[in-house]
């Protein structure tokens, strides 16, 4: 069986992971143990949101925990297609990151979200 | 998608009310007369949230809270609870069983509605 | 009724069918619990169901009953052959107050009474308070009733859930959304506490956010946002701003101000901070005295106000409709034509003794003067975007002199017309520049003498009766008597034989050539002093004062009418011919006998209940021709604080005065102001007693 949360390692060490179904507290656990596995398994992550179907603080939040340990560890995290997941982008706004003050940013080499901040500067300008 | 929220509460007449005005607001509802069906019922469809009553025959109120919370399949679903009391007492014990919300009786639907926006927004 | 009341008294039906039916079997088995929690069910939902349809009567009836069963319940009570028959009246009162909702015959009241009486016999002394009769049902929202809509507040909400919050079904993702449904909101969200991955705890919540809100709803709109998680969650509301004074704040709070104001940084290290030249964010992140979100926080803050300030400054724009200021004063024009002419019917009506007459004459007066003080009121501006202006110009000038000078404002709200206040601003701009210039030292002078290196000019402005109050106060070096009086000696404007009180000295700078300071800077040096100022003010028929304290700092008073265009006048007759004083200065009228007079001689000095008083002959001042009668008056003014008197022929009374100009040939009289025309079309001088005062 598919699994929801899928985690494929190349050869080359590069991880995909892709989620196609709700990324909310229920699956936090889950969630929480295919990073890890990421972690150790991969030195570069990039992670496919596309047919994510739900999401809530605790996807935010896991996916900031995993950048910094990522960081931490000089390897690499991505969302591939940023912005192309409305469920994702809708929480993000609602939990007011579309403004990004990340205030972590210290602890992070690069932070996931800023360039989608970019897109939706004006946006957040007029509203 | 339409989300469905289970009303218990083992008066006919609130249930049929909170039903109503559920419906007009644009949500699914499923009826509950107690704990016991309540619980009965979760296992044959799916729900968003539970508005329950406390005092009811069989499973009350606090029980059904306490065996939600232990299904992972509902362990975070949102729960208001009924309370004809002003007590904190009966709130206190509600949150303690892991109610999220609670309404005190009686209320009126637009109370209702302003519960269930603070909670589970349609 | 209803369908829901309907349902509910079918409900009720089978409920009391339940009830009869446990009670019997426990009047067989008195210990059956079953029985005994089906009848405490079946009271309760109708209890709680009644009082939810509006069968109030029945849930007050039920609540004591249902108290008794709650302890039988708990086996606190035993059930009584008493007990199950007391019950089963209660079943049989219940059914009789559900029928009388729909046409059967009223319940008894005394019988429900004498049913609860017996009740409440049952329950056992130490269980009485054990369920209190509830209080007025709490509302959901309990503080719902409070809540005005009133003016639009900004608040600055810090909002830490608890970690365990989102256990119990709670998404504060929602709470936030009820926020920006309550207004203007910034939210920032803070990630600081989210842990590595190895110490994340997929239950927990880590975020948290600060919020700038800003809402006519009231606090306890944002408190009911919280109501469920309020004593869990770390919750902090606090005022930013009242959206009060907006004029003033155009200049938003500094940043700074705002991270001191939130206690995240001290004042002394901001200052140290702010010698450097940078931009105060960056030095304070970079010196690591405050970390960048901190920094960021009290940005977005600063910019929400400053966002709001604009939105409701634009507001005020656009409710309001611009009309060229001819067309207001044509306005005035005709309304002060349409006063005299009022004037004019009523004298007639009076005097023609028609009743008639007299009524339309009344009907026009009532009319006439409330179109006047509408068309008075609509000449009105707030003074506040004048005192807006003068900011610009405390900036340029205190840095052009290295001085450091905040400007602060208050009673920007206060109305004037709005001649009065196109005329203020020069001698505004004046007193200003002297501040800058003469009165808030140097900064290390400010430094050496205990004053906060920054200092500030205030300008307030208040109504008192009829005169607006314009302060302009400094907090800065004072005005030094000794070098004043050098100065006037020097200048010739005073001998240097001549004992002046410290209030007559500062008064002098009001003197024509006078100037104190020791250089002419190109600030205020420019060839005209506060003479000036004053001539301007009392063009306005106002006046100035001022009040100085050595080493405290000056301010300055400017007395102004609130309109030019009419005032309330006092009549009086002078050898025939009429003469307005202002009412406003006006405080009692003697009489003056001819013998009395006669006594007294030339000293002009009246005696009024053991009070010395000067006065002043009109007559004399005008050269009136003629005796004067036997028996004058003296109207009792205040001039500038001095109680003075006016000797009169006649007193007429209170007059409703339109002000009309004088032509160029009695511009040079500074005895009157102005003239007026009577009811009867003859025409009144107003007098200008401050100058009468001095001349005589």
């Amino acid at each position: 069986m598919k699994k929801d949360i899928s985690l494929r390692v190349k050869k080359s060490g590069e991880g995909m992971l892709s989620v196609t179904c709700g990324l909310t507290i229920e699956k936090a656990e889950e969630f929480k143990t295919v990073l890890l596995k990421a972690l150790e398994k991969t030195n570069k992550l990039v992670v496919n949101f596309k047919r994510l179907t739900d999401a809530d603080l605790t996807c935010i939040q896991l996916l900031c925990s995993a950048n910094r340990t990522f960081s931490e560890e000089n390897k690499q995290l991505l969302i591939q297609d940023k912005g192309g997941s409305d469920v994702l982008d809708k929480v993000l706004r609602d939990a007011s990151f579309n403004v990004l003050h990340c205030m972590s940013e210290k602890y992070c080499k690069k932070c996931l979200w800023k360039e989608a901040k970019q897109n939706d500067e004006n946006d957040n300008g007029s509203r | 998608m339409t989300k469905t929220i289970m009303v218990v509460d083992d008066s006919s007449s609130v249930r049929q009310m909170m039903a109503f005005t559920l419906e007009n607001a644009g949500y699914d509802v499923v009826e509950a007369e107690d704990g016991q069906d309540a619980l009965k019922k979760l296992n044959s469809s799916p729900v968003n949230m539970i508005v329950t009553d406390l005092n009811m025959p069989n499973v009350n109120g606090f029980d059904l809270i306490r065996s939600i919370r232990s299904k992972p399949e509902y362990k975070y679903i949102p729960i208001v609870v009924l309370t004809t009391e002003s007590h904190d007492e009966k709130k206190q014990e509600s949150k303690e069983a892991g109610a999220t919300g609670w309404i005190t009786k009686p209320f009126k639907p637009d109370q209702l509605i302003g519960v269930i926006n603070k909670v589970m927004p349609q | 009724m209803d369908a829901q009341k309907e349902t509910f008294m079918e409900e009720a039906r089978e409920l009391l069918v339940k009830l009869e039916s446990a009670l019997l079997e426990l009047e067989v088995v008195p210990d059956d619990t079953d029985q005994i929690d089906r009848a405490f069910r079946a009271l309760h939902t109708i209890k709680g169901s009644g009082a939810m349809f509006g069968f109030d009567d029945i849930a007050e009836f039920t609540h004591d009953i249902e108290t008794v069963f709650e302890l039988l319940r708990d086996r606190k009570i035993a059930v009584t052959g008493e007990l199950v028959s007391l019950s089963l009246s209660v079943c049989d009162q219940i059914k009789v107050m559900l029928e009388a909702y729909i046409g059967g015959p009223p319940a008894d009241k005394d019988e429900a009474e004498r049913i609860l009486m017996s009740f409440r016999e049952m329950v056992p002394e130490q269980d009485i308070g054990i369920k209190q009769p509830e209080e007025a049902p709490e509302k959901l929202h309990p503080h719902e009733e409070d809540e005005s809509l009133g003016a639009e507040v900004t608040y600055r909400i810090s909002f830490r859930p608890d970690r365990d919050i989102l256990k119990n079904g709670t998404n504060p993702i929602h709470l936030l959304n009820e926020l920006r449904a309550l207004g203007e909101c910034d939210i920032t969200a803070h990630m600081e506490e989210t842990p590595l991955l190895k110490d994340y705890a997929q239950e927990a919540c880590y975020i948290y956010w600060d919020i700038v809100l800003t809402t006519g709803r009231g606090l306890n709109a944002i408190k009911d946002v919280f109501i469920f998680v309020e004593d869990t969650s770390d919750i902090k509301i606090n005022v930013v701003d009242d959206g009060q004074d907006v004029n003033v704040s155009v200049d938003t709070k500094r940043l700074g101000e705002i991270l001191v104001d939130r206690g995240d940084v001290s004042n002394d290290k901001l200052q140290s901070m702010l010698k450097n030249q940078k931009r105060i964010g960056e030095i304070l992140v970079e010196k690591d005295v405050v970390c960048g979100g901190k920094v960021e926080v009290a940005l977005a803050e600063q910019k929400h106000v400053k966002r709001t300030h604009e939105k409701i400054w634009r507001a005020a724009q656009t409710a309001s409709v611009r009309v060229p200021a001819e067309r207001l004063d044509e306005l005035v024009d005709l309304v002060g034509e349409l006063v005299t002419v009022q004037a004019r019917l009523t004298q007639k009506a009076v005097h023609e003794n028609d009743p008639e007459l007299t009524a339309i004459a009344e009907d026009v007066e009532n009319l006439t003067g409330g179109l006047r003080d509408n068309t008075m009121s609509v000449r009105m501006i707030q003074i506040g975007i004048t005192f807006t202006s003068f900011r610009r110009l405390v900036r340029d000038l205190s840095a052009d002199l290295g001085k450091n000078i905040v400007l602060k404002t208050s009673g920007g709200e206060t109305e004037l017309d709005k001649t009065v206040i196109d005329r203020l601003n020069d001698p505004m701009v004046h007193i200003i520049r002297n501040c800058i210039d003469h009165g808030i030292e140097f900064p290390d002078v400010r430094i050496q003498s205990n004053k906060p290196e920054m200092g500030t000019i205030h300008l307030s402005a208040e109504h008192s009766g009829a005169h607006v109050l314009i302060k302009i106060s400094d907090d800065g070096a004072g005005l030094d008597p000794v070098a004043i009086m050098e100065k006037a000696e020097k200048n010739n404007i005073i001998s240097k034989e001549i004992e002046l009180s410290e209030k007559e000295i500062a008064q002098l700078v009001f003197a024509p050539g006078f100037s104190t300071a020791k250089e002419v800077t190109d600030v205020s040096g420019r060839g005209v002093g506060l003479d000036v100022v004053k001539r301007n003010v009392e063009a306005l028929r106002g006046s100035v004062d001022i009040n100085s304290k050595k080493g405290e700092g000056t301010t300055i008073t400017l007395r102004l009418p609130l309109t030019l265009a009419i005032i309330e006048g006092f009549l009086v007759e002078i050898g025939g011919d009429k003469y307005i004083l202002p009412l406003s200065s006006v405080e009692e009228c003697v009489e003056l006998r001819k013998e009395d007079s006669d006594q007294i001689g030339d000293s002009n000095i009246l005696n009024v209940r053991g009070e010395i008083i000067p006065y002043v002959r009109l007559r004399k001042s005008f050269e009136s021709l003629g005796e004067p009668p036997e028996l004058e008056h003296v109207v009792i003014t205040d001039v500038n604080g001095d109680r003075v008197g006016f000797v009169v022929d006649n007193v007429i009374g209170s007059y409703q005065t339109v002000i009309k100009s004088l032509g160029r040939a009695m511009r040079q009289s500074e005895d009157v102001s102005g003239a007026t025309i009577l009811g009867d079309g003859t025409v009144a001088l107003i007098l200008n007693i401050d100058k009468l005062v001095k001349a005589a």
